[in-house]
C-alpha cells in the first residue's frame, strides 16, 4: 500500500508541469555549478601546483647567504585546494591561499579570493553546495507543501481513507513519493562528482568514504526538510498558508539563523581587530628576548646565563655563535608568544562554533552546513590545522637556518655565508589533510544535533500525522 | 466615485486588523528591523572604538616620544637603545606613526557591505610599501560566509517575503470564496478593485516600515534629517523596492491562478532575482574578467625584488636590508639613498602587475554595473554599500588615499634623513596627519531609484494591459 501511494505520488508529481520545471531548472543549476566549480578547481590546483614549485625554486636558488638573511628572506607556504571543494568550497573564498613564512613573524594567510571580487561575491556563488543547501530544500517545500492539504481541498481524503490506510503509513508513503526524485538528484550529482573527481590526481581512495558520507549528511538533510514540509502540510489548513509558513521555515533555517548566529558569535566573543591583535603581539614581545638586540635587559640576562651554563668568560670562548644561538633564543621566545596569541584567537574561534552549534537547535541548516564543508576540508578548522603546521614548518625551518649559523662560525662573525647546498638540504613544506577521524572526532556535536533533528522531525511527523487523522474523523464525524 | 473606494478601503483596513495581519506586520517588523539595527550599531561602535583605541594609543606614544625628545635636548642621556631615539627622523618615520582611519559613515548602520572583510585603519611607515600593507581584518571565515544580519538584509531578502505572504492571494482569495462575483456585480472594475486593495496595503505597509525605520534609527542614534539628501534616498529605494514586489504580486495574481499557484510563482520570483541573479552576475564577472591568480603574484613579486635588489649598491647589504632601522646608526645618509632608490626601483617595477589586479576588478565592476539592471535586489545591494560607505569603491578609495599619505608621511623625514638632521620636539606638532575624504557623489543610486520606479511603472502596464484583456477569466477560473 505505502509503495502504491508512493509510486502515485511520484507519478503525480512528475505529470505536474510545475515539478518537471523545478526539477528541470535545480538540474541545470547543479550540471552549471559542478562544470563552474570543476573548472575553477583544476585551474586553480594548476596554480598552487606552479606556485608552490617556483616558491621551492626561489628559494633553493638563494645565493650564499647569512643563514639568517636567508630566515629573513622567507618562503611560502600554498594551502592546498581538496578535490571535495567541487562540491563545497566552504569558506576557501573568505581565508586566504597562502602563508609567508619569515623569520621572528608568524604571518596570517593573504589574498582572500573575496577581495578579489566585487561586493556581489557576498551574495554567494552558484556552486553545488549552494543548490544542494538552498534550492533542493525548497524543491521539497514546493513539491510537498500540498500533500496534506491536497487531499482535503480535492475531497480526495474520504476516498483515501476508505482504503483503510492509517495517517501515519499515508504520511510515509508520500514521504517517500517526495524523497525519490530528491534522492534521484543527489545520485546523479554524485556519481557525476566522483567521475569528474577520479580525473584529478590526488584523489585517494579514502575519499570516497568521505564522499559517501558528504551523500549521506546530505540525504539526512532532505529526510529532515520532508519531515518538516509533511508536518506543516498536516497541521495547515489551506495549502497557499501551509506554503507560505514553509517559506517562512526555510528563510529562517537557511537564511536568517546563519546570519543572525554570526552576529551573535561577534557581539558575544569578538574577534580582535588585525591592528590590535598585531599590537598586542608585539607589546609581548618586546617584554622578552629580541634576537636582534644585543643590549637589552633580557639579552644580558641570557649572556650571562649562558656564559654561567658552559663556564667561560666571554662570548668568544664559546664554541659557538653566540650571535645564532641567540637568535634562536629570540625566535623561540617569539614562536611562545604567537603560540599564546594564537591559542587565545582559537578560544575565541571555537566559543563562536559553540554559539552556531547552539544556533542549529533552530536551524537544521548550520549543522549541515558545517559538517559539509569540514567533510570537504573547506571549513575553517581546516585552515586552522594547514596553518598550524605552515607555523611548525616556519619555527622548524627558522631553528635549522639559525643553528646553522651558531654552529658554522664564531662570535661576532656576521660575514658568514652558508654554502648554497644549505638551501637544498632544508626539507620543503609539505602538508596533509586533517584525517576523516579528525574531522568527526572535531565535528561529533554537530553529527549529534544532525541526528537529533532527524529523529525529533520523524517523532513530530509521527505525531503531528496523529492528529490530523483525529481531526479527520472529527471532520466526517460532522 | 470616491465614496466607493473609501468603502473598499474601510473594510479592508477593518478585514486586515480582524484578521491579525496588521498587529503581525508592525510585530514582527519591528521585531526585524530593531535586530538588524542593533546588529549594524554593535558593528559600527565597534568600528568606532577600534580607532578611538589606536589613537590614544599614538597619543600616548607621542607623549613618551615628547618625554625623550625633552630629555635628548636638555642634554640628559635616555636609557633607551639608539634605534629607539626618536631625535632620530628615521626613529620616528618608523615607530611614532599616525593612524590612517576609514571613521564610518552616519548611515554605515544600514549595509554591512564589505566592511566586514576590510580594516578600518592602517599605520603606514616610511619603510613599508603600501601595497604590502593588509587591509583584509582578521575575521572567522564562516561569519563572512554567512554575512550579517543588517537593515540591507532585512530589506532586500525579507521584505519581499513579507509583501509575498501579505498579497499572494489578494485577489485570488475572494475568488476562492467567492466574494469576486459579488464585487463583479457593482459598478467597479476588478483591475480597478484589486488596485485599491493593493494600493491600501502598499500605503498601509509602507507607513509602518517609515515610521518603524525613523524610529529605530533615531533610537540608534543615526539622524536621519542630518543628511537629508541621503535619508530621502535610501527611504525611497526602499518604498520603491516594496513597490515592485507588489506590483509583481498583483500581476501574478491577475493572471487568475489558486492561492498556492499564486505562492509558488511569487517565491520562484524571489529565488530568481535575489538568490539566482546576484550569484549568477558574480561568476560570469568572475568568469568574463578574471583576477590574475595571486599565487603567481606571489613570486613575480619575489623576482622583481630579488632584481630589484641587485641592482642595488652592495652598501646596504644582507643584515641591513632586512633591519633599515639599524642603519640610521651604522652608516651615513649615502646608505639611506640607497636604501630608498631600491624602494622606488621596486615599486616602479611591481606597480605594472599590482595594476593588472586593480583594472580586472575595475572591469568586473564596470560589468557589474552595467547589468544590474536585471535584479532589482541588485539594485538595492549596490544603492545601499554606496549610501553606508561601505561598498569596494569606498575601500579602494581609502586605499588610496592611505597610499598617498604613506608618501607624504615618508617625504617628511627623507630630506631630514639624507641631511642627517636630528628630529626637535617642535617638529611634533607639525607632523601630516590623515584625514578621510569620503567620495561626495552616490554614484548610481539616482538612475537605481529611477530604474525601479519604471519596473513598476512597466509591470503595472503589463497589469493594465493584462486586465483589459482578462477580465470576464478572472471571475470563471
Amino acid at each position: 500500500m505505502i509503495r502504491k501511494i508512493a509510486l502515485k505520488e511520484f507519478k503525480e508529481n512528475l505529470r505536474e508541469g510545475r515539478f518537471t520545471v523545478s526539477v528541470v531548472i535545480v538540474s541545470v543549476l547543479l550540471i552549471m555549478g559542478v562544470w563552474l566549480s570543476y573548472n575553477y578547481l583544476t585551474s586553480v590546483q594548476k596554480q598552487h601546483a606552479e606556485a608552490k614549485e617556483n616558491a621551492r625554486n626561489v628559494w633553493e636558488s638563494q645565493d650564499e647567504k647569512n643563514p639568517h638573511s636567508a630566515a629573513h628572506y622567507g618562503t611560502y607556504a600554498f594551502k592546498p585546494k581538496y578535490p571535495l571543494s567541487l562540491i563545497d568550497p566552504g569558506v576557501d573564498k573568505f581565508s586566504g591561499i597562502s602563508i609567508f613564512l619569515e623569520a621572528h613573524k608568524r604571518n596570517e594567510a593573504q589574498y582572500m579570493a573575496a577581495s578579489d571580487q566585487t561586493g556581489l561575491a557576498r551574495f554567494g556563488d552558484l556552486t553545488p553546495d549552494f543548490i544542494m543547501l538552498f534550492i533542493i530544500p525548497l524543491l521539497i517545500i514546493l513539491t510537498g507543501y500540498n500533500a496534506f492539504t491536497r487531499e482535503i481541498e480535492q475531497g480526495t481524503l474520504k476516498l483515501l481513507k476508505s482504503q483503510g490506510i492509517s495517517s501515519w503509513k499515508l504520511a510515509l508513503a508520500k514521504w517517500a513519493g517526495i524523497f525519490l526524485p530528491v534522492l534521484i538528484i543527489t545520485t546523479v550529482l554524485f556519481v557525476i562528482a566522483s567521475i569528474l573527481l577520479m580525473n584529478i590526481k590526488d584523489f585517494g581512495e579514502l575519499n570516497f568514504g568521505v564522499l559517501s558520507l558528504m551523500f549521506l549528511v546530505y540525504l539526512v538533510y532532505y529526510a529532515i526538510f520532508i519531515n518538516i514540509t509533511l508536518m506543516i502540510s498536516a497541521v495547515s489548513k489551506q495549502s497557499g498558508i501551509s506554503l507560505v509558513s514553509l517559506l517562512a521555515i526555510w528563510i529562517i533555517a537557511c537564511l536568517a539563523m546563519p546570519k543572525a548566529s554570526s552576529n551573535l558569535a561577534d557581539t558575544v566573543y569578538p574577534y580582535p581587530s588585525r591592528q590590535a591583535f598585531a599590537a598586542d603581539i608585539d607589546k609581548d614581545k618586546k617584554a622578552g628576548l629580541d634576537g636582534h638586540n644585543p643590549w637589552s635587559q633580557a639579552a644580558k640576562d641570557f649572556e650571562r646565563e649562558t656564559l654561567e651554563k658552559y663556564g667561560v668568560d666571554s662570548l668568544s670562548q664559546l664554541h659557538f655563535n653566540f650571535d645564532g644561538y641567540r637568535m634562536q633564543r629570540g625566535e623561540e621566545h617569539e614562536a611562545q608568544v604567537y603560540f599564546k596569541h594564537y591559542a587565545e584567537l582559537k578560544n575565541t574561534f571555537r566559543n563562536q562554533s559553540r554559539i552556531y552549534q547552539a544556533s542549529a537547535v533552530a536551524s537544521p541548516f548550520l549543522p549541515v552546513r558545517f559538517l559539509s564543508m569540514a567533510l570537504a576540508r573547506t571549513d575553517y578548522s581546516a585552515h586552522w590545522d594547514f596553518a598550524d603546521a605552515a607555523e611548525n614548518y616556519r619555527l622548524s625551518l627558522i631553528d635549522t637556518l639559525n643553528m646553522n649559523f651558531a654552529i658554522n662560525s664564531s662570535y661576532g662573525d656576521w660575514a658568514y655565508k652558508a654554502d648554497r647546498s644549505l638551501w637544498k638540504n632544508v626539507p620543503d613544506f609539505e602538508y596533509d589533510s586533517p584525517s576523516l577521524g579528525d574531522i568527526i572526532d572535531r565535528n561529533w556535536t554537530n553529527v549529534l544535533i544532525l541526528g537529533l533533528w532527524f529523529l525529533a522531525s520523524f517523532a513530530g511527523l509521527k505525531i503531528l500525522t496523529q492528529r490530523y487523522e483525529k481531526e479527520i474523523k472529527l471532520h466526517q464525524s460532522i | 466615485m470616491k465614496k466607493k473606494s473609501s468603502y473598499i478601503n474601510r473594510y479592508e483596513f477593518i478585514s486586515l486588523v480582524r484578521q491579525r495581519w496588521l498587529q503581525f506586520l508592525i510585530l514582527i517588523l519591528s521585531a526585524l528591523v530593531l535586530f538588524a539595527v542593533l546588529n549594524g550599531k554593535q558593528r559600527v561602535d565597534q568600528r568606532l572604538s577600534d580607532i578611538q583605541s589606536a589613537q590614544e594609543a599614538v597619543a600616548e606614544k607621542d607623549s613618551i616620544g615628547v618625554i625623550l625628545l625633552d630629555s635628548i635636548e636638555a642634554g640628559f642621556t635616555v636609557n633607551v637603545p639608539r634605534w629607539y631615539m626618536p631625535d632620530q627622523p628615521n626613529v620616528m618615520g618608523y615607530s611614532y606613526l599616525r593612524v590612517a582611519a576609514m571613521p564610518p559613515d552616519e548611515m554605515a548602520i544600514i549595509a554591512t557591505g564589505q566592511s566586514d572583510i576590510y580594516t578600518h585603519y592602517v599605520k603606514p611607515n616610511m619603510y613599508g610599501e603600501s601595497f604590502e600593507l593588509n587591509y583584509t581584518e582578521l575575521s572567522n571565515p564562516v561569519q563572512l560566509m554567512f554575512g550579517s544580519f543588517d537593515l540591507s538584509f532585512v530589506l532586500i531578502y525579507l521584505l519581499p517575503l513579507i509583501v509575498i505572504a501579505f498579497t499572494y492571494n489578494i485577489l485570488s482569495q475572494e475568488r476562492e470564496q467567492g466574494i469576486l462575483q459579488v464585487i463583479a456585480s457593482h459598478p467597479v472594475s476588478v483591475f480597478r478593485w484589486l488596485l485599491q486593495k493593493a494600493l491600501m496595503r502598499y500605503l498601509l505597509l509602507s507607513g509602518i516600515l517609515v515610521v518603524l525605520l525613523f524610529a529605530i534609527l533615531s533610537f540608534a542614534g543615526v539622524s536621519l534629517v542630518e543628511d537629508i539628501g541621503k535619508s530621502l534616498t535610501f527611504i525611497f529605494l526602499t518604498l520603491g523596492y516594496l513597490l515592485f514586489w507588489f506590483v509583481l504580486a498583483c500581476l501574478v495574481n491577475l493572471k487568475g491562478q489558486s492561492s498556492a499557484n499564486n505562492a509558488v510563482w511569487l517565491i520562484a520570483w524571489w529565488i530568481f532575482l535575489v538568490l539566482l541573479v546576484p550569484s549568477s552576475v558574480n561568476q560570469m564577472a568572475n568568469s568574463l574578467y578574471p583576477v590574475p591568480s595571486r599565487a603567481k603574484l606571489i613570486n613575480e613579486l619575489r623576482v622583481v625584488n630579488a632584481h630589484a635588489e641587485e641592482k642595488a649598491d652592495e652598501l646596504l647589504e644582507g643584515f641591513l636590508r632586512d633591519h633599515p632601522e639599524l642603519a640610521g646608526f651604522e652608516g651615513g645618509s649615502v646608505g639611506w639613498q640607497e636604501y630608498f632608490a631600491t624602494q622606488d626601483l621596486i615599486k616602479s617595477e611591481i606597480q605594472p602587475v599590482l595594476d593588472e589586479y586593480e583594472i580586472r576588478l575595475k572591469q568586473q565592476q564596470d560589468w557589474v554595473d552595467q547589468i544590474r539592471f536585471i535584479s532589482p535586489a541588485l539594485l538595492l545591494q549596490s544603492s545601499f554599500n554606496e549610501i553606508s560607505g561601505t561598498s569596494t569603491r569606498h575601500y579602494e578609495d581609502y586605499r588610496q588615499q592611505v597610499s598617498d599619505f604613506a608618501l607624504v608621511w615618508r617625504d617628511h623625514f627623507l630630506p631630514m634623513i639624507f641631511r642627517g638632521e636630528k628630529f626637535t620636539k617642535e617638529m611634533m606638532p607639525g607632523l601630516p596627519e590623515f584625514e578621510y575624504q569620503p567620495p561626495t557623489s552616490y554614484r548610481l543610486t539616482a538612475a537605481n531609484m529611477l530604474a525601479l520606479f519604471i519596473y513598476c511603472a512597466a509591470l503595472f502596464m503589463v497589469g493594465a494591459f493584462w486586465s483589459s484583456q482578462t477580465k470576464t477569466n478572472l471571475l470563471t477560473q
